[in-house]
């Protein structure tokens, strides 16, 4: 393999930190005899290195140690804020400037901005190896399409429709795709969510805007969303496939916490009692689930959102039951209890686990 | 299972290619409201039409939108308060049983909340209910009236005489002669219920309904129309120094002005407003 065989910046990046770490652990085997290279094969593995990094550094612009890494971080900090602050600038300008032109001009402005701010993503994307400046592109130009359809619609006093959502779900989610931007691929995913569940609404003839007073609608579109990962693959794309299993997770369980306390939201016209007994375990009992696949399938962020959902509905039940019948001092007691409980009970299966694997990372 | 890596030309025609569609779309939906005769044309005042105020808020947005100020007329049994005003909502009488299930509530109460329902609206402009609720107020202000002159030193049928002109003074001078008179799914039935284009208006709103348990009684609806869609119009450009928002004292001419000033709305084919014209009565 040669940089020539890497499509993107992190799977270069990923490269470049798997050779660190391959020198610091050759050190030590080295340090410690276990290992011991001659000369000249040192020499060449040296040399190999150096000219590969010294490519990837060239076509990717990659972190070659830890302080261009932390240096790196900064910069995704400051490209996030500066897109964000960027793409609030785009809405707060034109509401200042619009009512002074006539809607032809309104019209041309906004389709023009749109396009104009997509053509510069892509060829800043075409020249830059970085992605920082990309990302600042990409999320001007997604707001400059969200204001140009939300725009449109207020001027020609169109009534609000759910339909907006998919036109920006699709246009984030190839920006996304394009420029290898995950905030983007979670702004897909909320829009595309959302407009599913408000879809589902209005067949039965509610206002799509009461999406959320049916949780149940976001069933179906998480399970989907969770698959996604499975039926395509996401190689080139670092990253991708752990936001579509982690938001899947979320758009299904974050409903069933809202109907294990506020059974009247369903669908179902059964007793509301048992309904939120019934959601209650369904949650306990796929959080579970959902960790115990994330540790089988080696999926930390499954694995961690399994947890942390657990966790929650856990604590809220604790909540319901204990809350007004004792002093704070000693409900935020019980919880700590149980945190450290939970610890020795993980703690207790990672090391039944240990022997079986043999101690490989997988 | 599939790995995807899209190519340049690829992405460039797509993202245009949507950014165009998406815009195409949306003015071809308003060119085809707008084409051939509006569905109906309301002419109103001020009263029903409301100009943006200048309360600061709109430093920031340059755009002016206007409010269409509509109301419903339920049961006279409501107390005569200061807050008995117009404004926005209301439960109209014909809001009944019959009404919610041919819009397609449930017909009996659930264990689940009701959500509120899409429903095509007719609004009525300066028609039969505008002067029931006219002829309403001048008869609970006769009534008041009377009760008061009957026990000069109360002061609580002091109290309610006054608001009760108060009311009346709104009715005759300021309050909306917009009313949401009925409701329903099918545009072409209520057209040829309320065959009057210059005086109803079809649009699209909400309905909103809760059962209401009592002890001793049935559980019942109580229903309300919760909003109009298409409730904030867009002035357009050319219109926009007869809309523009007055300060202070300029702005109490301006308020009289505006009740004085007749402003055409549109309702096209997709039941979307806009505001055709503007001129003094």
């Amino acid at each position: 393999m040669n940089a020539n065989s890497l499509s993107s910046r992190t799977e270069a990046q990923r490269r470049a930190d798997d050779i660190r770490v391959f020198r610091d652990e050759l050190r030590r085997l080295e340090q410690e005899g276990v290992l011991a290279l001659s000369a000249a094969q040192h020499a060449a593995l040296d040399e190999h290195h150096r000219r590969l990094l010294g490519q990837l550094a060239r076509q990717f612009d990659i972190d070659r140690d830890m302080q261009d890494k932390q240096l790196s971080q900064g910069m995704r900090m400051m490209s996030l804020l500066g897109a964000l602050a960027l793409a609030a600038s785009v809405f707060f300008l034109f509401y200042q400037f619009w009512g002074y032109f006539g809607e032809t001009a309104q019209v041309a402005i906004l389709t023009g901005a749109a396009l104009a701010s997509f053509l510069a993503t892509m060829w800043i994307r075409a020249r830059e190896a970085s992605g920082y400046f990309t990302k600042l592109a990409a999320m001007v130009a997604f707001a400059c399409f969200v204001l140009d359809i939300a725009m449109l619609g207020q001027i020609f006093n169109i009534a609000p429709s759910d339909k907006a959502l998919l036109l920006w779900a699709i246009y984030a989610l190839l920006l996304a795709y394009a420029c290898d931007l995950r905030l983007l691929l979670v702004a897909a995913i909320v829009c595309m969510l959302v407009f599913v569940a408000a879809r589902a609404g209005t067949w039965s003839g509610v206002y799509w805007i009461h999406f959320g007073e049916r949780p149940e609608n976001f069933f179906l579109p998480a399970a989907a969303l969770f698959l996604v990962p499975h039926l395509i693959r996401h190689d080139r794309f670092p990253g991708f496939a752990a936001i579509y299993r982690i938001f899947g997770l979320l758009a299904l369980f974050l409903p069933v916490l809202v109907l294990a306390n506020w059974g009247q939201l369903s669908y179902l016209d059964i007793d509301r009692g048992k309904l939120q007994a019934a959601y209650q375990l369904a949650g306990f009992a796929g959080t579970a689930a959902t960790a115990w696949l994330g540790v089988r399938r080696h999926w930390p962020e499954v694995a961690d959102t399994g947890m942390t959902l657990f966790t929650v509905f856990l604590y809220t039940k604790f909540f319901d039951w204990w809350w007004d019948s004792m002093p704070k001092y000693l409900f935020f007691l019980l919880l700590g209890l149980c945190a450290i409980l939970l610890l020795l009970v993980f703690r207790r299966l990672r090391a039944a686990g240990a022997p079986r694997s043999g101690g490989e990372i997988a | 299972m599939k790995s995807m890596k899209p190519s340049r030309t690829a992405i460039l025609i797509a993202g245009a290619g949507l950014i165009l569609l998406a815009n195409a779309t949306v003015l071809g939906l308003v060119a085809w409201n707008r084409s051939g005769e509006p569905e109906s044309v309301l002419r109103m005042t001020g009263r029903e039409v409301e100009p943006p105020y200048d309360s600061g808020r709109y430093r920031e947005n340059s755009g002016l939108r206007a409010t269409l100020r509509w109301r419903t007329l339920g049961k006279d049994t409501a107390p005569v308060t200061g807050l008995s005003y117009f404004g926005v909502g209301g439960r109209p009488q014909w809001l009944d049983a019959a009404k919610l299930s041919a819009l397609g509530f449930p017909a009996r109460p659930g264990a689940g909340t009701v959500l509120p329902r899409d429903v095509l609206l007719v609004l009525e402009y300066d028609g039969p209910t505008c002067r029931l609720a006219l002829q309403r107020a001048r008869e609970r202000a006769a009534r008041e009236d009377a009760a008061y002159a009957a026990s000069p030193g109360n002061q609580q049928a002091a109290q309610r005489a006054k608001l009760a002109r108060e009311a009346l003074a709104r009715e005759e001078s300021t309050a909306s002669r917009l009313f949401v008179v009925d409701a329903g799914l099918d545009a072409a039935q209520l057209r040829s219920k309320y065959p009057d284009r210059g005086r109803y208006a079809i649009v699209r709103g909400e309905v909103r309904a809760q059962w209401v348990r009592s002890d001793n009684a049935e559980p019942a609806f109580v229903a309300d129309v919760s909003r109009i869609h298409a409730e904030r119009i867009n002035v357009p450009h050319a219109l926009r120094p007869d809309f523009a928002p007055g300060r202070g004292k300029q702005q109490e001419d301006w308020s009289s002005r505006q009740a004085r000033r007749e402003t055409v709305v549109a309702f096209g084919r997709r039941l979307e407003p806009w505001i055709v014209a503007v001129a003094d009565r």
